[in-house]
């Protein structure tokens, strides 16, 4: 190895007088990445996530400031599948599948489907209903109703008012997808990232696409529905 | 390991695209999802056929990618495999995949589930899994559905959606807490190559019969074998 130039040695010298940033030290830090892409409510065969930056979207979306590439050198410690809505619920819930995103979240896009994970060309993992085996495992956010006080019922004709006719409608179903910590999928030894590493996170659907059940409640304009991956780990950086 | 002759293994470190003198190891999940079948069954056998094949109750469904990663029959195609944990998963398929008179039903999930949903419970306290080896026969477990649940799910709020007279809906859920997952102790090595049969059995009675109970249609549901563990391959 060639000795330091002049300039090199003037630069390392005002670096550690006055310099932010010491090259020679390295500090980690917990960091999430992640990336959040609409599914379109016909159903997509396959959506690849943290392919848009910040700049393209907002950061309620991604943190990501240039597609395809981390800002640091990462160690993937979890997986965590998640989705986001402005609003998850229908305006009129009317007992049909169509005006619930439990119907999603139990019998739809989040049963099924792969998570298929490359990192420099070479397929690391393939998880089966990946919205399942690798939960958001955050905080939970719990939804109850007071039963059948909230029944909706049309009162048969004359002046009996207990009966009821034969359309009645419950308080509509809720589900989640899993919280807790503890069922994140935790990747084990650790995925290394590099800072310009070529990765591929995808979620498919080979069997074929999956559309959107609760379409009163998801509209691709005014209420998209996007399904996102959590990376969670360390980033590493030079000590400031 | 197969012994080597010293001729490939001199090819092989020239010219090899693995270095079988370095291992490394990484946590994979091997999974077989087959199609429950309709009319009820003895036993139900996984990894039995690989991807790209005909399911092998309902042949009029190829594996794909979504229902197998196991390219051969009965092996683990990667590398050596320890077995950490297994899990079976229980999976209707999703409303748009089912058959027109469930897919086109309004009302399908909140309302026209809940026989099936009854039979999936009742499927749920039966069976045992069984493990065999070579011709040898490693593990039996009885009531695996319970006893080896998926450690997955969803959370379930409520389920109340019904628009008939008598209606009433119902939702079926396997455990989904993770603590509860069949941890095999010591973990359980399989090597390359190494050939296996795993089924459950339903030896006292057969498994329940799915036919014509949503809306007059019979369901597809699938029941997935996990292995989740250490894949152990060479450094390519």
């Amino acid at each position: 190895m060639n000795p330091p130039s002049l300039d090199q040695m003037t630069l390392d010298a005002i670096q550690s007088a006055y310099g932010s940033v010491d090259p020679n030290s390295l500090v980690t830090r917990r960091r999430q990445y992640y990336s959040f892409v609409q599914y379109l409510a016909a159903g997509q065969q396959t959506t690849s996530f943290f392919g848009t930056s910040q700049g393209g979207t907002n950061k309620q979306l991604t943190n990501l400031m240039t597609p395809g590439q981390l800002d640091y050198p990462f160690i993937v410690k979890s997986l965590r599948m998640a989705y986001y809505i402005n609003n998850p619920f229908a305006a009129a819930w009317d007992g049909t599948d169509a005006t619930t995103l439990f119907s999603d979240l139990a019998n739809g896009l989040f049963q099924c489907g792969i998570l298929r994970i490359s990192i420099g060309g070479q397929e690391k993992l393939v998880l089966p209903s990946p919205f399942l085996y690798a939960p958001p495992g955050a905080g939970s956010r719990i939804y109850r109703t007071n039963g059948t006080l909230s029944a909706v019922g049309t009162t048969a004709s004359g002046s009996n008012p207990v009966a009821v006719s034969s359309v009645i409608i419950g308080p509509p179903p809720m589900a989640d997808l899993c919280g807790r910590k503890e069922r994140a999928y935790v990747v084990d030894p650790y995925y290394m990232l590099q800072k310009q590493q070529s990765f591929q996170f995808t979620l498919e659907y080979p069997y074929g696409v999956v559309p959107v059940i609760a379409t009163s409640v998801v509209n691709d304009s005014t209420n998209p529905l996007y399904v996102g991956l959590y990376i969670d780990g360390l980033e590493i950086q030079n000590m400031q | 390991m197969d012994n080597i002759p010293p001729q490939l293994a001199a090819l092989q470190a020239k010219m090899g695209s693995a270095d079988f003198s370095r291992w490394t190891r990484r946590r994979y999940t091997y999974f077989d999802y087959v199609q429950m079948p309709p009319a009820g069954a003895s036993e139900i056998s996984f990894f039995a056929v690989p991807n790209g094949a005909a399911d092998t109750y309902v042949t009029s469904i190829i594996k794909g990618d979504e229902q197998t990663n196991s390219s051969k029959a009965g092996q683990f195609d990667k590398g050596h495999f320890l077995i950490n944990n297994i899990r079976l998963h229980i999976r209707p398929f999703t409303k748009g995949r089912q058959v027109s008179g469930i897919s086109g039903q309004a009302s399908a999930i909140g309302y026209e589930y809940r026989a099936m949903s009854q039979l999936l419970f009742r499927l749920a306290g039966q069976g045992v899994w069984t493990f065999q080896v070579g011709s040898k026969e490693l593990y039996d477990v009885p009531q695996p559905f319970l006893s080896m649940p998926p450690g997955f799910g969803i959370d379930i709020h409520q389920v109340s959606a019904n628009t008939g007279a008598a209606g009433w809906g119902a939702w079926f859920q396997m455990d989904t807490d993770p603590v509860q997952v069949y941890r095999q102790d010591p973990e359980q090595l399989i090597e390359m190559g190494q050939t296996f049969k795993t089924k459950v059995l339903f030896p006292n009675a057969n498994s329940p019969v799915f036919t014509n109970t949503v809306n007059s249609a019979t369901p597809k549901v699938e029941i997935g074998l996990i292995f989740d563990g250490m894949l152990i391959s060479p450094v390519q």
